[in-house]
């Protein structure tokens, strides 16, 4: 297995890695393999049967060699050994080293002259020019010597030609295999003889009268050839062998390429068609749909799951297409939403210019796209200004529908000329019918007469205002009021306990009302602590002015430096008002 | 669900101990349970003792789960109000959906 992935290789390494190329390595390997293990059993059969063969080849010839001789009438070998020997004998006896001497030698002439010595000369010689051998000789084994002694040597080089008498040093093996032969078999011996290789002797006792053995017709084959052979056998063997592997390979690498290096060669290029694709815009029917695979196997199959897979995709990719212009248009009518509710408050600020007793001002922030708070502020006639803050259970649209009616509702009944708390009343009658959904607001609203500085206020439920006299701001105690909608009239007053309840204050020149929804003290940091009331005290408290267009923006500075980017989880509203006293010029 | 709630049963009454917080976000899920075990049982009783925050939506929650006993004569009772949530309750005026028991 390679080390890194097809997609870090270059393009060598790539054809070197490609299944073709592994396909072919593995047949041309197994090929090898089976061709090596051939070779070895074949050499073994071929090499044990030429053995056998010259082996027979040398004893045949010694054999019929023999045969020949005693055929001949003018030979005897027998008696012709016998004098080589004797001869011999006498030499050796003097000292072993004598017997190369040229005197020696001379002395062994006379027994190439002999009738007997020619006959059987000519017959060893026509064995060896005729059965293809290396030689045919007569000769005798002298045990005690370790030698071979020649009787007669066809051999016509007289360089090599061995005179009858002449000896070469032998094994004691070889000796004693002949010299100790009992008739059965064949006899030979196989050795390796420095400069000629591997030869073979057999040989066939030529006996006397008496069954002595007196010399042996011996035959020579080289068993170089046989060798030589194998190498021939073993080269001509590895030749086949590799350029059948290699036509095989070539086959089946052919073949496979056809059946599956080809089919998956177009699915990968369909799947990289379809990768660069991304718009899915070229090929609307899909990339793998009409893959022309008909292999009938696993490949076939898996382009027929892969195209079952695009269409699955594809059919994502509408859903989650249609799914992204739905939430694109829910966010817009969300948008358009946010934009009609903060029309619809009052945001021109100073938002009466011509009113010189008070100033006012008000924010309103919405945590999600629409809020659930409101503001609001109006004149119910020239000297009487209502003012208004409301905090709607729960969020989003339907908090912001909820919001839009209560808010018309109430400026309704402020403008009827309904004093705060029943001006609540009223409203939590008109909510209650038909408010199937539970849907409840806190509210917070205030009639200033203006000419006096008279404040009437009612709770609904909301959050304690702050007021500023003094030169310092506190927290009004208020009668708690319930939340408005949330409970039908026949529930709404217990015992003694009215569920609104006008609360009457009159306000001294330069005195400040701030009003805001639990948006404001339960602000919260990432690990869910409050803002509080004490902290929005100290942040009154640290404002340099009672303006409430610097009021407003320190507070939001405040919280915004508390929670530290903390996602804002609810609405932030704030309305701030300073009365300014009535006016001074006299034009009530 | 940033809520856990374990129901405990008395006969035909109900106990239901509230943990975590109420707020915007998993209003009406803490609403359909409690709507389900309203149904059940004749009266209902909440165990705020581990309840550490309730938001508006929340409290419409209750309200809802008030009239729905409410139409079939039973009672909502509260028990362990913790001293904020305790507050959240009387400035909104839901003091008055609920019997305080101990």
């Amino acid at each position: 297995m390679p080390k890194k992935s097809i997609r870090e290789m270059n393009d060598t390494e790539r054809r070197f890695y490609a299944l073709s190329a592994h396909i072919f390595h593995t047949i041309m390997i197994c090929c090898m393999v089976l061709a090596l293990v051939a070779q070895i059993i074949g050499l073994g059969f071929y090499t044990y049967a030429m053995y056998d063969q010259h082996v027979e080849l040398a004893f045949s010839t010694a054999h019929h060699a023999a045969m020949s001789i005693d055929l001949n009438e003018d030979a005897d070998p027998a008696a012709l050994a016998d004098q080589v020997l004797e001869q011999y004998r006498e030499h050796t006896a003097a000292g072993s080293e004598k017997t190369e001497t040229e005197g020696y030698r001379s002395s062994l002439d006379q027994f190439t002259e002999l009738t007997e010595y020619g006959a059987i000369r000519h017959v060893l010689r026509e064995f060896c020019d005729t059965r293809g051998v290396s030689d045919v000789y007569l000769a005798m084994y002298d045990r005690a010597a370790g030698a071979i002694v020649y009787i007669v040597d066809p051999d016509e080089d007289p360089e090599t030609m061995r005179l009858p008498g002449q000896w070469d040093r032998v094994s004691s093996d070889e000796m004693d295999t002949f010299l100790d032969w009992d008739g059965q078999g064949t006899l030979y011996d196989v050795r390796k003889i420095k400069g000629s290789g591997w030869l073979c002797t057999a040989g066939v006792p030529v006996k006397d009268d008496s069954g002595r053995t007196a010399a042996f017709v011996m035959a020579d084959v080289s068993l170089a050839n046989i060798a030589r052979n194998m190498r021939i056998f073993a080269l001509q063997l590895l030749i086949g062998a590799l350029c059948a592997a290699f036509i095989v390979a070539a086959l089946v690498v052919r073949h496979m390429r056809r059946t599956v290096i080809g089919p998956i060669n177009t699915i990968s290029d369909a799947a990289q068609r379809y990768i660069d694709d991304e718009a899915g815009e070229s090929s609307p029917a899909g990339y793998f749909a009409d893959l022309d695979i008909h292999t009938g196997d696993e490949i076939e199959n898996l382009s027929f799951v892969l195209a079952d897979m695009e269409k699955k995709a594809q059919e994502s990719v509408a859903d989650l297409t249609r799914v992204t212009a739905e939430k694109e248009r829910i966010s817009t009518e969300l948008d358009l939403a946010t934009r009609i509710q903060a029309a619809m408050l009052p945001s021109t600020f100073p938002a009466f210019p011509d009113r010189t007793e008070f100033d006012i001002y008000a924010t309103m922030d919405p945590a999600k796209e629409v809020g659930g708070d409101f503001y609001d502020f109006f004149m119910i006639d020239d000297d009487h200004l209502a003012m208004v803050i409301a905090d709607v259970s729960g969020k989003g649209i339907p908090a912001a529908l909820f919001m839009m009616t209560t808010r018309t509702m109430l400026k309704d009944a402020a403008l009827a000329g309904l004093d705060p708390a029943g001006i609540l009343y009223r409203v939590n009658e008109q909510i209650c019918e038909g408010n199937r959904y539970y849907m409840f607001v806190t509210v917070w609203l205030g009639i200033l007469e203006i000419s006096t500085g008279k404040l009437i206020w009612a709770d609904a439920g909301h959050e304690k205002p702050a007021y500023y006299h003094d030169g310092r701001w506190s927290l009004l105690e208020k009668h708690n009021g319930v939340a408005v909608g949330a409970f039908e009239p026949e529930i709404l007053d217990q015992d003694d306990d009215p569920a609104f309840a006008d609360q009457e204050m009159i306000l001294s020149p330069g005195d400040a009302i701030f009003q805001y929804t639990d948006g404001v003290t339960e602000a919260m940091t990432d690990e869910r602590q409050q803002f509080g009331e004490a902290r929005m005290m100290k942040a009154l408290t640290g404002a340099s002015s009672s303006k409430p267009e610097v009021i407003l923006p320190y507070v939001r500075k405040k919280i915004d430096s508390f929670v530290d980017g903390a996602d804002q989880f609810d609405d932030i509203t704030m309305l701030a008002f300073r009365y300014l006293g009535p006016d001074r010029r006299g034009s009530k | 669900m940033s809520m856990d709630i374990s129901l405990i049963k008395h006969g035909k009454d109900a106990e239901v101990k509230l943990k975590g917080f109420i707020d915007a976000t998993n209003a009406y899920e803490v609403e359909d349970i409690l709507v389900d075990v309203a149904s059940k049982y004749d009266d209902l009783l909440l165990d705020m003792e581990q309840l550490e925050y309730i938001s508006s939506a929340g409290l419409r929650t209750f309200k809802r789960i008030y009239m729905d006993l409410r139409r079939k004569g039973g009672v909502l009772s509260v028990k362990n109000v913790d001293k904020s949530i305790m507050e959240v309750l009387e400035v909104t005026g839901f003091t008055r959906l609920f019997k305080f028991v101990d």
